[in-house]
């Protein structure tokens, strides 16, 4: 059975298809790279897996159930474009922003207890990041932030992740940094991981595949039909935009 | 410590000290959540209630209390619609509230009461008023504890925060309940002009000098309760209007905040 099952997935926005007939299959632990030019529908596909959108066509199942009807939205998790646009100046703790996403494992009370604090500080290793638990979230460097969203990510120990271009403005050491953690979650945690990215060069040394997006429609694989060259070669030559070799 | 020889002052300090609990520990989620002008128009639009309960002769607070929850309902609802125009719907109900709060005024012959509304009176802080701020005081802070964490989560991204489960629409149709009580409750002591700036104020300079969220809150409640503590017995001895002593008192305190947070810097860089 494959873990993350789309089937003829269509959305479409005010009567225009942003996502049109898309068919996918991911298994456990894959490592999937969604790219493509901006408005090409990847976005929104995460939206529909994440359950967040409903699609006007098709099916999304997660382990074969319906990801509708998924309740405990804690199985996915997700990193949106917008995470870093918060307050810079609110006034909270590393260990406050990852324990909030703790929110459904809370009792009666919505407080942190010790068997929570415990979850927060495995997380935070995991993104190397144990020592800045008490700091504060804005003094913090961008990739620094990003590692936190991804502790704050991890410490429900979802089973999907969903990460829509993690990598915006972040500087290259920062990169280095991020895929390395998140190869950890996914190689070692066999952690299943689908990530929106602009940067095919670098993202094709991480990712087993690679989806391409244009114009609403996926076209899985496209990576073994292409090789990198060819793909430079063709969003230069079009213009940025995606002509795949096959439909299929 | 003569002011506690007075009955009306034990009074007046019971509730201004409750008062000074809920209003900053609401304030500190209202204003990280940027919705600091929400405080303000309740708070004209809880004088509207309160002239309405001139008005027909009821217990002003009761009336307040419910035409603020109402308001704050309506606010929730506009601030969903007009997600791009929240000030707007504001200013909308922040205007209907004070000219229906001029009308029932002028049509109401009690009008003379009025000033304890705007101004805050601690000589009239009547056992009634005790009776009505003791438990819905307790309310609010047991609401808030209980869910800490979801409030914590719709300051920080009310977008995402659905994604850790949070309820988000109950929670805040709760949250706008509780702002609307806790501003109805502050009329006595501070009246209805400075309810807002004791919802500010205080978590103003919490925030100055707080390491967390949780170090926020304490610090907001240490610099509110002082400022209503200092502004009552002052206005005792020097026979001030206590709203206005309690708030000056407030801003003098985050002067004094900000004054030190400058010289800790200063010392530090030349360290």
């Amino acid at each position: 059975m494959s873990f993350l099952k789309v089937e003829g997935v269509s959305f479409a926005y005010r009567k225009e298809r942003v996502v049109d007939d898309v068919n996918l299959e991911l298994k456990l632990g894959d490592f999937a790279a969604f790219i493509g030019p901006n408005g090409s529908g990847k976005s929104t596909l995460l939206k529909l897996i994440l359950g967040y959108l409903t699609p006007t066509r098709g099916e999304i199942t997660l382990k074969g159930q319906p990801v509708a009807d998924i309740m405990d939205w804690t199985r996915v998790g997700y990193i949106s474009q917008q995470v870093k646009d918060f307050n810079q100046s609110f006034p909270a703790t590393v260990r406050e922003i990852v324990g909030s996403n703790l929110y459904s494992k809370m009792g009666l009370v919505k407080f942190l207890n010790q068997e929570l604090e415990k979850k927060i500080y495995r997380a935070l290793e995991l993104v190397e990041m144990e020592d800045f638990i008490n700091r504060k979230i804005g003094n913090l460097s961008g990739g620094q932030q990003q590692r936190i969203f991804i502790a704050r990510l991890m410490v429900n120990d979802p089973e999907l992740i969903l990460l829509d271009e993690p990598l915006a403005g972040v500087d290259i050491r920062a990169q280095d940094d991020f895929y390395r953690i998140i190869g950890k979650i996914n190689q070692e945690m066999n952690k299943t991981v689908i990530m929106v990215s602009h940067d095919i060069q670098v993202i094709s040394k991480h990712a087993n595949k690679i989806i391409c997006f244009e114009g609403g429609r996926a076209y899985p694989h496209c990576s073994q039909e292409f090789s990198y060259d060819d793909y430079m070669h063709e969003l230069r030559r079009t213009n940025l935009r995606i002509i795949p070799r096959h439909d299929h | 410590m003569e002011f506690l020889d007075y009955t009306f002052m034990r009074r007046a300090l019971l509730a201004g000290n409750l008062v000074g609990v809920i209003a900053p520990l609401v304030g500190v989620f209202l204003n990280l959540r940027r919705l600091s002008l929400i405080g303000h128009t309740l708070s004209h639009v809880a004088l509207a209630g309160v002239a309405l309960g001139l008005f027909l002769g009821f217990f002003p607070v009761y009336t307040a209390i419910i035409v603020s929850i109402l308001a704050a309902l309506a606010i929730e609802k506009l601030r969903r619609d007009y997600r791009d125009y929240a000030e707007l719907s504001l200013a909308i109900i922040l205007a209907a509230g004070l000219g229906l709060a001029t009308i029932l005024i002028s049509a109401s012959r009690q009008s003379v009461g009025i000033h304890s509304y705007l101004f805050g009176s601690i000589s009239l802080v009547g056992t009634r008023d005790i009776y009505m701020i003791l438990p819905l005081a307790l309310v609010i802070i047991a609401v808030i504890l209980k869910y800490y964490y979801g409030f914590f989560y719709l300051a920080f991204n009310e977008n995402e925060a659905w994604l850790a489960g949070v309820p988000v629409r109950t929670l805040n149709i709760v949250f706008m309940v509780i702002v609307s009580v806790t501003v109805a409750l502050a009329i006595r002591v501070v009246g209805t002009l400075l309810i807002a700036s004791l919802i500010t104020i205080p978590v103003a300079a919490g925030m100055q000098v707080a390491w967390s969220f949780k170090s926020t809150i304490w610090l907001s409640l240490l610099f509110s309760l002082t400022a209503v503590n200092l502004g009552l017995i002052l206005s005792f001895y020097y026979n001030l209007a206590p709203g206005g002593t309690i708030i000056l008192a407030g801003v003098v305190i985050l002067l004094l905040v900000l004054l030190v947070k400058k010289i800790w810097f200063m010392l530090r860089r030349d360290l």
